[in-house]
């Protein structure tokens, strides 16, 4: 980890209203037509920028200075604040796109681009979310074709925004799904917590096509699973639920997070339910 | 393992034991399984149309078919009869063997009980 990055604080603590007017706004991106470009305004408040239903940009009110800090701190030690603002201007008098020039300068890699841009983004989206400011609508426009590798899905914003609540617990949850989860199974983790009224989500599994909607839901049946469960047995670990439609869905817990993943077939949710059984068999 | 399993027959929205098919009088614990079928089979309160459709929209009706509860020390299984899904046939195990032998004893065991209604 590089200790540069430790000293920007978390700006926004997730409670429940910010949770709920993330998952708000998310939803309202979700409904646009699939391909859809432009901007969702939110009066003085913000602005975020769409395409195809991912989230390619975002700004907030106050938020001036956040992504130069952002930027600065990409590096270790940060880099000079003139440099960053010299870019800027450079890029405003040339009309060049501001991270292929940070990334042409070789002072930031495209993975600290990525960071800085998501960290900015989903904190834009944090305080427009906590503001409460309702959507005054969406206005298209033709300018299409962001760089794919930094746009943002409303999933992998929400589990951001919900993994402030623990950060070293979101951290650990995001690489469990990445080392559990098998092909054509998509899935989640969650936190629970009695002030909130909708379980936590806080991580995604990679590549995940899950509508926030539908995390929430997958989300909501496993904590609803395991409260029945424990009324009988409270060591159940995993559950394993198939549909006549040969979908399957796999809820786990592990300590105070728990999974979810649903899984486009029986064979895929077999699998899934054996490492999750293997990795607490004795050896 | 066999000596310790626990089947029985019930009924989905009652939650009520209707025949012991194996093991002796029913345990508190299977009991205890069977009063919670009826909230773990109540699936109406989300949208599953929407959340497999991505990835099976020609699936048609959808319904829970069956549960698989595991644990360090048991597994429970409800598994719904497809030509009567209001009956479930439940199954008690300690995880004395593996899990996958169990289940397929329960998968076993309600083919007979299906071939057994015909």
């Amino acid at each position: 980890m590089n200790p540069a990055r430790l000293t920007i604080p978390p700006s926004i603590p997730a409670d429940a209203a910010l949770l709920h007017g993330a998952v708000e706004l998310l939803g309202t991106i979700e409904e646009l037509p699939s391909d859809a470009t432009g901007v969702l305004g939110f009066g003085s408040y913000g602005k975020v920028l769409v395409e195809s239903r991912s989230i390619c940009w975002a700004v907030a009110l106050g938020m001036e200075q956040r992504l130069t800090e952002l930027l600065r701190h990409q590096r270790n030690p940060p880099l000079p604040r003139e440099f960053v603002d010299d870019l800027f201007r450079e890029c405003k008098r040339t009309g060049r796109h501001l991270g292929e020039t940070l990334l042409a300068s070789g002072e930031i890699s495209e993975a600290g681009l990525r960071t800085a841009l998501f960290r900015h983004t989903t904190e834009a989206i944090a305080h427009i979310a906590r503001s409460g400011a309702k959507c005054e609508g969406f206005v298209p426009h033709a300018q299409a074709g962001y760089d794919a590798r930094f746009v943002f899905t409303p999933p992998e914003v929400l589990a951001s925004i919900g993994g402030r609540c623990d950060r070293a617990l979101a951290a650990a949850a995001r690489v469990h799904l990445d080392v559990r989860l098998v092909p054509d199974s998509q899935g989640l983790a969650f936190i629970r917590d009695a002030r909130m009224s909708t379980p936590v989500i806080v991580a995604v599994g990679a590549q995940t096509d899950l509508r926030v909607a539908h995390l929430l839901d997958l989300a909501s049946w496993a904590s609803s699973l395991f409260d029945v469960a424990d009324l009988f047995d409270p060591g159940v670990r995993f559950v394993t639920g198939t549909w006549r439609s040969s979908n399957a869905v796999v809820a786990w817990r592990d300590g105070e997070t728990y999974y979810a993943a649903r899984c486009a077939s029986r064979a895929a949710a077999t699998i899934l339910a054996a490492r999750l059984d293997e990795a607490r068999s004795p050896t | 393992m066999s000596s310790s399993i626990e089947i029985a027959l019930i009924h989905v929205r009652r939650g009520e034991i209707l025949e012991v098919i194996e093991g002796g009088g029913p345990s508190e614990r299977l009991e205890g399984f069977a009063a919670a079928v009826p909230e773990i089979f109540a699936t109406d309160r989300i949208s599953w149309e929407l959340v497999f459709g991505q990835v099976r929209p020609e699936a048609g009706t959808l319904g829970l078919e069956d549960l698989v509860l595991v644990s360090e020390g048991y597994v429970h299984v409800a598994a719904r009869l497809p030509e009567e899904p209001l009956l479930a046939l439940l199954t008690v195990a300690p995880r004395e063997g593996a899990v996958g032998l169990i289940l397929a004893s329960a998968r076993a065991r309600l083919e007979s009980v299906r071939e057994a209604r015909r």
